[in-house]
């Protein structure tokens, strides 16, 4: 179990990471979404011991890991690039962090070949780091981190420089490996499908600090202020008594009876459904429905109650 | 126990390249400074002064050196030009080519444009360049040809060429967009450059010796002249410390120039004009002159005996002259053990030293910065002669001892050895060492898992510079001991070009083609391990 408390890490007069506290489950993989710049990346390397901490406490299965260098914390990290040591081979790589533990070479061999197994990668020990394409060189950097068995993988945009279809295959790959391994992550990211697609909970952060933390669909059904549902790429929110409310883009459907008139603004065609502007006494909104419906003509829409969400003022 | 041994670790990396460069480099630098600042050294500055000698040699120093330089531009301006608009195999090649004149031992082209006046008879006669300041700036040119070729020319393939395609499709003639859009980009490659090959002519000392004959003096021959020929050591102090401060001066002009030199665009060039055919063969033809024709001279030379061609010369080196303590071949043999020791400090002081100055606490990273690139800069003729005015009485006397040979070089060596290794450690991604870190490695441990593994490579490169050095130096080693044991095969040369009579001189110029392969092969070695390590990472 990971906790941190009131965590603050300065740069200069800067707050990166301005007194925050959370902790993450032995099996559990949180995921911190927030913009670049958020302090997101500076948390990850407070806890793995890369940057001082000001102030707050930060403990692993109970020890405090202030006073420990980052060799010996015993937390896992896997960076943006792959960082792979490029005068090493691949085994040479993963097998870095059991040699310094100081494993013997039966053993190391043994787990080399088990990772590999698990990464996917069967076969690959004795492969030149810099033969490796970008999706091998980062299942590799998995592997490694995962070597020496971390009671904590702390995962700094891993898929950041992988084309999309690669990172959709490795979002989708990653908790079954996490879970496999039996170990605690959190994985740090600016874009929402890795986020919901790789954690248990997700937390967003902005300047520092956390705005919100709970499942996927909770972050994404009720944000609790509209700069976080913008921020989660809503854009129906609108404006009632002088308070904000987001309008979910699930909440329309086409009703030849009831309903309030609309105007179809736009329509485009996205994963199996229509993305659907119309103007509205409210301004324009937008709605995923089933059909497409004829640019320029007026619909009848009704809005289900349940998915107008009020939030806080931010 | 660990904490000892790693502190322990962090003290040798220190102690070892700080002693070294305090006792052979600063300790004999400060000497010649204090003689030469001395009550001694005052005398003999203001008598020479007063006789007018130290305007006259100063003078001269400035001016050759200016001439050089423009000379070298005004010639290789053109071939930098050719050179960017090669494709990248050819491009290397050429590189490569050129660079082999830049690195032939002061000697051995000194020797080779005497072989060039002989057979040409210009050493007398209506057109004569023997013992001529004309023998100078060729030679000079000669060297500095690949500094601006490589230096500008890489620069140049790096500029976006549509810029000038844009201008020529404006109505701007090839000359006009030359001097209006190209020339002013260039501007920081050619200044910093253009620095490099006038220190380079400033701090000339084999060339002007040999070819601008008894009567022309730079500063660095007076020194020579003055500590070897005269033993008058306090106007030769006099003359080191006039050189030092020009030297000083030089130094921080040309790293201001880099400094404001600008990141390389990576982009490659795309060029739609092509080079005029005349004026390609223009260039390829002054290349081949200039470059070529000495140093196929040189092997012509060797290789003529009286009026036929044979090996004679060659086989003649193995006999005892009277103008050598010891044959020829044992001065080569001589030369190649003391290139071996001299690489093996070199690199090891040059290593450790390199993990300095990237990873030492702040104010040691400067020193240690600037402690290591000063004997580059410092002409080997001070470092000669500081090492033989202050390493002469015990504790310390090397003037009798073998390894004054090695320890000088190596001097002259560990700067290329940093400066190969220290842009390796640089280009290290931080993440690398983080990785290593967090998966249990000890800041000790990581330097020796990543540093060190990764840094060899720029090693080998840096060492082979070092070896190449060593086989040609000249400068510092003039002024040791004259023993069989100490006697190099530049020192050899020399003497044995300073001797007249047609069979030595065949002699002379069978020993610097030898010199010549020796260190041609080290450097295209070097080439070739650079690139393909270029390639891979």
């Amino acid at each position: 179990m990971l906790e941190i408390q009131d965590l603050v890490v300065r740069y200069g007069d800067v707050e990166a990471v301005a007194g925050l506290s959370i902790d993450v489950a032995d099996d559990e993989t949180l995921a911190l979404l927030g913009p670049s710049g958020c302090g997101k990346s500076t948390l990850l390397r407070a806890i793995a011991g890369l940057e001082a901490m000001a102030s707050g406490v930060v403990r692993l299965d109970g020890v405090d890991l202030a006073r420990l260098a980052p060799h010996e914390r015993g937390v896992g990290m896997m960076f943006q690039q792959p960082a792979l040591f490029p005068h090493r081979d691949v085994a040479a790589n993963i097998e870095f962090g059991l040699r310094m533990a100081g494993m013997e070479v039966s053993g190391r061999r043994r787990r080399v070949t088990e990772l590999l197994e698990l990464v996917g990668l069967v076969g690959y020990e004795s492969r030149d780091v810099m033969t490796l394409s970008g999706g091998e060189a980062q299942r590799v950097a998995l592997a490694r981190s995962l070597a020496p068995s971390p009671s904590v993988l702390l995962l700094d945009e891993p898929f950041g420089s992988l084309d999309r279809a690669l990172r959709d295959r490795l979002v989708d790959e990653l908790p079954d490996l996490l879970r496999a391994a039996g170990i605690a992550a959190i994985h740090v990211t600016h874009d929402h499908a890795e986020a919901f697609g790789v954690g248990d909970r997700v937390a967003v952060m902005t300047d520092g600090k956390l705005l919100q933390v709970g499942p996927a669909e909770d972050i994404w059904r009720k944000p609790e202020s509209a700069e976080l549902a913008r921020f989660m790429g809503h854009r129906n929110i609108v404006e009632r008594e002088g308070r904000p409310f987001l309008v979910l883009p699930t909440a329309a459907s086409v009703d030849a009876v009831g309903g309030v008139d609309t105007k179809v603004l736009a329509t485009r065609f996205r994963d199996g459904r229509f993305v659907t502007s119309v103007k509205t006494d409210e301004g324009v909104l937008e709605f995923v429905l089933q059909e497409r419906l004829a640019v320029g003509s007026t619909v009848k829409l009704t809005i289900a109650g349940d998915a107008v969400i009020p939030l806080e003022r931010a | 126990m660990t904490i000892f041994t790693s502190r322990a670790a962090r003290w040798v990396t220190v102690f070892v390249p700080g002693a070294f460069v305090s006792l052979f480099f600063i300790y004999p630098v400060v000497t010649v400074l204090g003689r030469g600042l001395g009550s001694d050294g005052l005398t003999a500055f203001g008598d020479l002064a007063s006789s007018g000698r130290i305007r006259d040699t100063i003078w001269f120093t400035v001016w050759q050196a200016v001439v050089s330089t423009l000379i070298t531009v005004a010639v290789a301006l053109p071939a930098a030009g050719i050179v960017a608009r090669l494709s990248g195999r050819r491009q290397q090649l050429v590189r490569a080519l050129v660079t082999v004149p830049f690195v032939l031992p002061t000697v051995v082209v000194a020797g080779a444009f005497e072989g060039l006046f002989d057979r040409f008879g210009l050493d007398s006669g209506t057109i004569r360049l023997r013992h001529t300041v004309w023998a100078i700036l060729l030679a000079h040119v000669f060297f500095n040809y690949a500094v601006i070729v490589r230096a500008v020319g890489s620069y140049w393939a790096g500029l976006d060429g549509r810029l000038e395609d844009q201008a020529r499709i404006l109505g701007a003639s090839r000359w006009r967009t030359f001097r209006e859009i190209t020339l002013p980009r260039l501007r920081p490659a050619l200044l910093a450059s253009s620095a490099i090959v006038f220190l380079f002519s400033f701090t000339s000392f084999g060339v002007v010796l040999i070819l601008g004959g008894p009567r022309r003096a730079t500063i660095e021959t007076e020194i020579y002249r003055f500590a070897v020929t005269r033993s008058d050591l306090s106007s030769a102090a006099a003359m080191a410390v006039v050189q030092l401060v020009a030297v000083l001066a030089l130094i921080v002009v040309t790293t201001r120039l880099e400094r404001r030199r600008p990141v390389t665009a990576t982009q490659p060039r795309r060029e739609s004009l092509a080079v005029q055919p005349l004026w390609l063969a223009a260039n390829v033809f002054v290349a081949v002159v200039l470059l070529g024709a000495p140093i196929g001279t040189l092997i012509e030379r060797s290789l003529s005996v009286g009026d036929r061609y044979g090996f004679d010369n060659y086989r003649a080196l193995g006999e005892r002259v009277q103008q050598l303590p010891a044959p020829a071949t044992t001065a080569l043999w001589n030369s190649l053990v003391f290139a071996v020791a001299a690489t093996a400090i070199a690199a090891g002081v040059g290593m450790l030293a390199s993990l300095v100055v990237v990873h030492g606490i702040h104010w040691l990273r400067h020193v240690f910065d600037l402690g290591l690139t000063l004997p580059l800069g410092t002409s080997a003729v001070t470092i000669g002669f500081g090492i033989l005015i202050a390493l002469d009485e015990p504790p310390l006397d090397l003037r009798t001892s073998w390894w004054i040979v090695p320890i000088a070089h190596a001097l002259v060596g560990v700067p290329f050895v940093v400066r190969s290794v220290v842009p390796v450690l640089r280009s290290i991604d931080p993440s690398l060492r983080e990785a290593a870190a967090v998966l249990g490695a000890a800041p000790g441990r990581v330097r020796r898992e990543i540093d060190v593994p990764i840094g060899l490579r720029g090693l080998v490169v840096g060492a082979g510079f070092a070896f190449a050095v060593s086989l040609g130096e000249f400068g510092a080693t003039s002024f040791i001991p004259r023993r069989a044991e100490l006697l190099t095969a530049p020192v050899a040369l020399f003497r044995l070009l300073g001797t007249p009579g047609e069979q030595l001189r065949g002699q002379a110029m069978a020993l610097a083609v030898i010199i010549m392969v020796m260190v041609a092969t080290a450097v295209l070695l070097i080439e070739s391990t650079r690139s393909s390590n270029e390639g891979s990472i």
